[in-house]
């Protein structure tokens, strides 16, 4: 808990001083003005997103091919956590797309490409959530997590791919020396907070598994039938 | 019109989405932990080193030998 509270502690200095540093130090940008600051949140949730996406890749393909729950448990916590950083992408797009494109939404590739990743991440939850046998919901869900993260590229390539609003991916290589760093910043300040989000998550999920277990376990001594030592995630 | 509006805006948003979202599996980790220490680890198992599933599927098996 010690530790737990240690990296928590860390995660919210390393995401104020980030943001409070970008926000204050970079100039305002020519065509843009001050909204391109919110570039600093929206671009790194956006990757901090497909980061968790990727675990969710990742984690689904190990538990296909090893059966551990543990990464059956890994790959729903990185979904989650992926669906509330693309929420928040898409959100925030639409604040920085009001002022600069004069419209909340439109569906351009890359606006409807990530909204089609949401759909699949949060139908993913939500089929999660339907299947009570644990090893049918592990098949499933890293059935549908591996194909979902298979959107993930294309997201990612619609700016060059099609006909786009968006501006071209900001990157390291596409922003002014003046917002690198910041974008940087927030974007390792991002991905850190999504790693201390989904560890807490598996740790919750773990724990209300071996609880399930356990109540399993309980029920089968009841009526008489010999426990068979519970389940090891 | 000002430009502030809007990147208070998102900021503000960025901050109370992960602030409840952060806070809420908090909560439910925190839940988890004490219905784990409550339901599993039974009195007495601390002492043995032994978890409460432990003792109960020595218990079983005391049943079917008897």
């Amino acid at each position: 808990v010690k530790g737990g509270g240690l990296f928590g502690a860390g995660v919210l200095l390393l995401f104020v001083t980030a943001q409070v540093a970008a926000v204050a130090i970079s100039p305002a940008e020519a065509g843009m003005g001050h909204l391109q600051k919110i570039m600093y949140v929206h671009v790194p949730a956006a990757w901090s997103a497909f980061f968790a996406f990727g675990v969710v890749f990742g984690a689904s393909l190990s538990y296909l091919f090893r059966r551990r729950e543990t990464h059956d448990l890994l790959a729903a916590s990185a979904a989650e956590v992926g669906v509330v950083l693309t929420g928040l992408t898409l959100a925030l797009g639409s604040i920085w797309g009001r002022p600069t494109w004069g419209v909340w939404w439109t569906w351009d590739p890359r606006l409807t490409s990530t909204a089609v990743l949401f759909v699949i991440f949060a139908g993913y939850l939500a089929l999660r959530s339907f299947v009570e046998d644990p090893g049918q919901r592990g098949r499933w869900a890293a059935a549908v997590g591996i194909l979902g993260f298979l959107n993930v590229p294309i997201v990612y390539m619609s700016v060059r791919w099609w006909r786009t609003l968006h501006q071209p991916s900001s990157s390291p290589a596409t922003v002014d020396d003046p917002y690198v760093w910041g974008l940087r910043m927030n974007a390792v300040a991002f991905v850190v907070l999504a790693i201390y989000l989904m560890r807490r998550r598996h740790q919750t999920l773990v724990l209300e598994r071996r609880l399930e277990a356990l109540e399993e376990e309980r029920a089968l001594a009841g009526g008489g039938i010999r426990a068979g030592g519970g389940v090891h995630v | 019109m000002s430009d502030w509006p809007w990147v208070i805006a998102a900021y503000s948003l960025t901050w109370v989405l992960l602030g409840i979202y952060t806070l809420r599996i908090g909560r439910r980790l925190a839940r988890a932990r004490a219905e784990w220490n409550r339901e599993a680890i039974l009195p007495g198992a601390e002492a043995s080193g032994r978890t409460g599933s432990e003792r109960r599927t020595d218990a079983t098996s005391n049943e079917a030998e008897a």
